[in-house]
């Protein structure tokens, strides 16, 4: 029989009292998620992988403001994730002596394709970052945690420290705006036609 | 004008990476907050026990009363409930000033006492606002305008998967191992293992397989003093 799969509260009750493994169990669960995110703002995967580390021990550090929601921790972290995506070069710094001590992308040496995909899936996330650019930083937040995340609104909620119906407006504002630009882009090939008089 | 462009997929991460952190991070929950407990709990019991709670500060209508003294124990365990905000601590049996107790304090009840490792907590005089000095992990006190590498040092255990291991001080010089050739996460627990600082970096090479240890500097042999970062060059593949 397998162990007993314990709920993200359940364990974080035990990462409260220092339960390692218990630690290492929430990062199988997370880290894929928070890397991911990490990656969507920042189109740097090896960028992501340092911030994943980050997150993850930002939150062992802010344990006692941790609350996870519905039994997931998960947009606890991403909250966590959002602030070390901001202050990337902040966070790296605080924890450089341990992230010194991890391996670097070492087991991509061996797949070029995948490095290859990699490479190209970094221009493409900084294509659309850069199409984004104009929105304003917490729509853009929105965005990601919803839309590129699949974070429900209120989880988005939990994540920012923000009410529902603020993520809610920011949602709609920065979908619109990204219709627009869709429609612009759809468009731009078109001939405008004037109507002479 | 080309179209909007899709999201890329979702990734996990590298597999050597995610072992890696996973590893460290559970360390950092568990192994590192032994050593610093040791280290608080034998700072708050040299400086004697029962003085209980001080007031620190004016006593002016809106000034925030701090606290300040060494943690109470009961029962010989540290009454991290009843910590004052500031948490007396001392070098060789002197006090040396106080701490802001969130460096040091625990998660919850009946957990014991962390210092927030990796953290270099700062240590403030009599007054709670004049910093002296810091206390680094798996060193101590370090007074203000020190160097590191100057401060006595007493080297400390470090529990992992059962074992002991000791953490050399900064003021002893430590030879660097051999580890060409070796995979690199063997290569860099052999370095920490002989009490330096591994700092991977990139490169290609013919003659060294991805994944494994090209060189490192300063070289094997080399004599640093411990904790010193040493670079360990990661072969990339041709």
């Amino acid at each position: 029989m397998g162990p007993e799969k314990l709920t993200d509260a359940e364990l974080w009750q035990r990462v409260a009292t220092h339960d390692g493994e218990a630690f290492g169990q929430l990062f199988d669960r997370h880290a894929r998620a928070v890397y991911n995110y990490c990656f969507r703002r920042t189109a740097d995967w090896s960028t992501a992988e340092d911030l994943t580390s980050v997150v993850f021990l930002e939150a062992w550090r802010r344990r006692r403001d941790v609350r996870p929601y519905d039994d997931s921790l998960l947009p606890w972290l991403l909250g966590v994730a959002n602030n070390a995506v901001r202050n990337a070069e902040r966070a790296r710094r605080r924890y450089r002596r341990l992230l010194a001590k991890l391996p670097r992308s070492v087991d991509l040496a061996a797949h070029d394709v995948e490095v290859d995909a990699r490479v190209d899936e970094e221009r493409t996330m900084h294509e659309i970052l850069g199409r984004i650019e104009h929105l304003r930083q917490e729509e853009r937040d929105v965005l990601a945690l919803c839309d590129w995340s699949g974070l429900s609104m209120d989880q988005a909620s939990r994540a920012l420290g923000i009410p529902e119906g603020t993520v809610k407006s920011r949602l709609a504002r920065a979908r619109a705006q990204l219709r627009d630009l869709e429609a612009l882009h759809t468009d731009s090939g078109h001939m405008v036609e004037v109507n002479p008089e | 004008m080309t179209p909007f462009p899709q999201l890329p997929p979702d990734r996990s991460l590298p597999r050597q990476r995610h072992a890696a952190a996973r590893a460290q991070l559970q360390r950092y929950a568990t192994s590192r907050r032994e050593r610093v407990v040791q280290r608080w709990r034998g700072a708050a019991v040299a400086m004697g026990l029962g003085l209980g709670l001080a007031v620190a500060g004016g006593a002016a209508a809106g000034t925030v009363y701090l606290t300040r003294g060494p943690i109470p124990t009961v029962n010989g365990r540290l009454d991290v409930a009843h910590a004052p905000d500031f948490i007396r601590v001392a070098s060789s049996g002197l006090a040396v000033g106080y701490v802001p107790k969130r460096y040091i304090l625990p998660s919850g009840p009946g957990t014991p006492a962390n210092g927030l490792v990796g953290e270099i907590a700062p240590v403030y005089g009599p007054d709670l606002k004049t910093l002296v000095g810091h206390m680094y992990p798996g060193i101590g006190y370090v007074a203000l305008g020190t160097s590191l590498r100057s401060v006595s040092c007493t080297p400390e255990s470090d529990e992992e998967n059962g074992t002991t291991s000791t953490l050399p001080c900064p003021s002893v010089t430590e030879t660097v191992p051999d580890v060409a050739g070796m995979s690199t996460p063997e290569g860099v627990v052999a370095l920490q293992e002989a009490g330096v600082l591994a700092v991977v970096e990139n490169a290609h090479s013919r003659a060294v397989p991805g994944g494994h240890i090209v060189r490192t500097s300063p070289r094997a042999g080399a004599r640093v003093p411990a904790r010193t970062p040493v670079v360990v060059v990661n072969s990339l593949g041709p």
